[in-house]
């Protein structure tokens, strides 16, 4: 188990290490499985009681409970799926994201272990690219997961996607 | 209080759009309210016109919700039309609207969305005004060492903000340009002010908030929420669950100048023996099934039975109650080909913490993210695309005649037309 000092001598801890490039691991390999479309395999990157919210900023600091989508569970996050591939009429796109490092969540006080969850946060920038090639950018905001281990290998408990802005253009139908 | 006055800025405010007669503004189609000339979606002319004669005539302009101004100096910035504005309360407990503009040179004066303050102090040249707009004070007014300054006959009381007729029903704050338009009630009528009273006539919490952006003239969006009979048939989730249907008890109604309407059904009274519902003809009966149905979980909020209701209120405001999702959404045109739709999602204060998880859940229906609703984000600028080159032609309304009345049953564009009956009559085309 690692420990957590207060003078980042934690970073040159090797068990430390492990902790966070396997949390950014997964991170990647999960907005990986979002970019390439492989929507099925989306939902096994989470536990199947997990939460996952695409909120603001701003209902943040307000303390708004309602963002932009709440999923309690994993089949609502597959429901999220079938209803974008066969009940939502929208025009064709895909995301393709730029993540920042992982990092463990401001506050944490512990040492991380994977058994009782691990709370990081990762930035990212999100590119829409409809069909005929026009492509913006969409949004930029941080993941704030808890991430934890699973007979199955690790998941995403929580997961709290943070828009940086409140504006949001034309719709969300692809999950971030 | 000094009665604030504009300093000029918009006195005397000519109709720019205003062009000869021989090159009106606008030639409507013969056929009337039963055709929608694509030219209102794409001339700069007409959204110019539509700053004066709309939104600074005789109208009302929804400008926040009075719970997010609760303390005496707490302001709400927000805009009418193109013009920012400021909702503050005052010392006194009154709520007051401003044009969000220093009388000195035009610098705005409340830049962030929403906070406290003792006054109204200009960061440009640091001139001061109250919470009721009257300028009390003027940096170096007398000059240094006699040198400078303003000449002795300026008057301060002749530069106060420029501040407009304010008017609150339920939790809504309203404000007027026009010294002539009747308050609020009497304005939206009996039936239309009954609804406003249902949904937001008694104390709310805001519980969300986003502002979604869309690639279509504003008026393509009112009419989409006009639509009934889309309403059934572009949102398969609706439809599929049997959350809408056109074949559920409701109705269209239309108010007496057109321009405020309200759509509702009653999901528990829903008959689609005999409708092309029940042939399995139209794609929005596409076979498929939730896995986790508590988004659906709903209790039916009021006595009436009505489990959807939107309204609209002229020309830009909607209240929203999806079975048990409210909200109350503001729609801003930016030039021709552009709108902003600004989201209140809101609960009431009493709401038990049952409800408000339903509330939490059934969010997920509406918004830029709304499973039902998604598709509005879209469909507007889908529309806008194909009538860009072609201001002559025009869209044909003419589901439910080509009047307007309200109308039991919703396979109905009776809203649709009562918008552009009341829109031509502030736009005198
Ligand atoms: S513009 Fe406000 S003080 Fe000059
Ligand atoms: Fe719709």
């Amino acid at each position: 188990m690692p420990i957590l000092s207060k003078d980042n001598t934690h970073l040159l801890d090797p068990a430390f290490q492990q902790i966070i490039t396997a949390a950014a691991a997964l991170v990647a390999d999960c907005v990986g499985a979002v970019d390439d479309e492989r929507f099925d395999e989306w939902s096994t990157f989470f536990t199947d009681d997990c939460r996952y919210d695409i909120t603001t900023r701003e209902a943040r600091l307000k303390g708004w409970p309602i963002g932009l989508m709440h999923c309690a569970g994993a089949a609502m996050l597959r429901d999220r799926i079938m209803s974008m591939r066969h009940a939502n009429i929208f025009e064709a796109h895909h995301y393709r994201h730029m993540v920042s490092a992982t990092r463990l969540a401001p506050g944490t006080n512990r040492a991380p272990d994977f058994a009782s969850g691990v709370r990081v946060h990762t930035n990212f920038g999100v590119t829409r690219i409809m069909a005929n090639g026009d492509t913006t950018f969409f949004g930029s905001g941080f993941f704030d997961d808890l991430i934890v281990a699973t007979p199955g290998g690790l998941r995403f408990h929580e997961r709290t996607v943070v828009l940086d802005s409140s504006q949001v253009d034309t719709l969300i139908v692809v999950p971030f | 209080m000094n009665a604030p006055s504009d300093t000029g800025l918009l006195a005397s405010a000519s109709d720019p759009a205003a062009r000869s007669a021989a090159d009106p503004l606008l030639t409507w189609p013969a056929e009337g309210l039963a055709r929608i000339p694509f030219q209102v979606y794409n001339d700069p002319a007409i959204a110019d016109a539509e700053q004066q004669r709309l939104f600074r005539g005789d109208i009302w302009n929804l400008i926040c919700l009075e719970v997010e101004i609760p303390q005496p100096g707490d302001y709400r910035t927000n805009v009418i039309g193109d013009t920012p504005v400021v909702a503050i309360r005052g010392n006194d407990g009154v709520v007051r609207v401003f044009v969000n503009r220093c009388a000195h040179r035009g610098s705005m004066l409340c830049l962030d969305k929403s906070g406290n303050r003792k006054d109204f102090t200009c960061i440009y040249h640091n001139w001061v005004y109250d919470l009721e707009g009257s300028l009390q004070s003027i940096a170096f007014r007398r000059g240094i060492r006699g040198q400078g300054g303003l000449p002795d006959d300026f008057d301060p009381s002749k530069h106060g903000l420029k501040q407009l007729r304010v008017d609150i029903i339920g939790a809504l704050v309203f404000a007027s340009f026009s010294e002539t338009v009747p308050p609020v009630r009497e304005w939206l009528g009996e039936r239309m002010a009954w609804n406003v009273d249902r949904v937001v006539g008694r104390p709310v919490r805001i519980i969300g908030g986003y502002t979604q952006v869309m690639h279509n003239n504003w008026k393509l969006y009112i009419e989409n929420v006009k639509d009934a009979y889309h309403a059934g048939l572009l949102h398969l989730f609706f439809t599929r669950f049997g959350l809408n249907r056109l074949s559920m008890d409701g109705a269209v109604e239309v108010s007496e100048r057109g321009g405020h309407h309200l759509s509702w059904s009653k999901m528990h009274n829903d008959h689609t023996e005999g409708t092309e519902y029940s042939d399995g003809k139209l794609r929005s009966m596409k076979d498929f099934d939730l896995e986790d149905k508590r988004l659906l979980q709903s209790w039916v909020e009021h006595e009436d039975g009505i489990t959807h209701m939107i309204q609209t209120i002229f020309p830009n405001v909607i209240i929203q109650q999806i079975q048990n999702s409210l909200a109350v959404r503001l729609l801003v045109p930016r030039g021709t080909d552009e709108c902003e739709l600004q989201w209140w999602i809101i609960g009431y204060a009493d709401d038990t913490e049952a409800q408000m998880q339903t509330r939490i859940l059934q969010s997920n229906l509406v918004g830029p993210a709304g499973l039902v609703s998604l598709e509005d984000g879209v469909i507007g600028s889908i529309v806008q695309r194909t009538t860009l080159q072609d201001p002559d032609r025009a869209g044909v309304v003419e589901m439910g005649g080509r009047t307007v009345e309200s109308q039991k049953g919703r396979v109905s564009e009776t809203g649709v037309r009562g918008f552009w009956q009341e829109w031509r009559q502030k736009m005198g085309v």
